[in-house]
């Protein structure tokens, strides 16, 4: 399989604010890096894709740091000030299974 | 039965500049603010995982100032990452110099840590030995550097 995991994550806000994908990386980061420090920070964390009217964005991380990454968005907290929490909604660590699988399927 | 298995770390303390003249003077060292400065530093380095792992378990066990010799006691696995930031440490909080900290030894009891530094210091002593003259200045070294009875009061109780 690939090296990278790919994780859809959704940010739930309790105020409405303007949401850019730069803010969304730093804030991702500053919970790796208080959760584990400069170690867990040094690693290449992308957001490969990010819709700010949804919220929704696709991150992609090397798959031993995938639990890292995922423990930290779940103990993330504040956004900017404002609670937040994020939404996993899947992960895969092929790019293309996150384009469809049978969760999506409509009778 | 399940053991808790200990790692004791073996420390060296330096300042990172010494006086002028080369003499170098011992300074204050206490337990606590060793501890809160290993702690601080694995919150930084390690982050709040990092700490809550080392934090069972962790004590700074014996501290000499002449010597500047520290005993650090963590549980075994932790101890990778009290290893791995020990030498990241520059500063304490009461000192307006900065040091660095070698790692010397890390053994599983406390007898062999002391063995080990028995053995140091006694090399020690016989390199400062030979820049020595007068017998008096090298009793009174003797004494500063050989001293272990702290050591051996904590290892009897």
């Amino acid at each position: 399989m690939s090296n990278y995991c790919y994780i859809v994550i959704q940010l739930i806000l309790t105020k409405a604010v303007e949401v850019t994908p730069v803010y969304l990386k730093k804030n991702i980061l500053e919970s790796v890096k208080q959760l584990f420090g400069e170690v867990g920070a040094s690693v290449n964390i992308d957001l490969l894709k990010f819709n700010s009217q949804t919220l929704e964005g696709i991150l992609r991380v090397p798959s031993c740091h995938f639990i890292k990454l995922r423990a930290s968005l779940v103990l993330s907290g504040y956004y900017e000030g404002i609670q937040c929490t994020y939404l996993i909604k899947k992960t895969s660590s092929l790019l293309l299974a996150l384009q469809g699988d049978s969760r999506d399927y409509k009778h | 039965m399940v053991r808790l298995k200990n790692r004791y770390i073996v420390v060296e303390i330096n300042p990172q500049f010494s006086n002028r003249d080369n003499k170098i003077q011992p300074f204050r060292l206490q337990d606590k603010v060793l501890n809160q400065a290993i702690q601080s530093e694995v919150q930084l380095i390690h982050g709040d995982f990092g700490v809550a792992s080392i934090r069972s378990g962790f004590q700074v066990k014996y501290c000499n100032d002449l010597t500047r010799i520290a005993i650090i006691r963590c549980t075994h696995g932790p101890h990778k990452l009290v290893t791995s930031v020990l030498p990241l440490i520059t500063n304490l909080p009461y000192l307006t110099a900065g040091i660095f900290v070698n790692i010397l030894y890390t053994g599983a009891t406390l007898k062999q840590c002391f063995n080990f530094i028995k053995t140091h210091q006694e090399r020690k002593y016989n390199e400062f030995c030979a820049c020595l003259k007068s017998e008096e200045e090298k009793n009174e070294l003797r004494n500063a550097v050989l001293n272990f009875e702290t050591i051996l009061n904590k290892l009897t109780n």
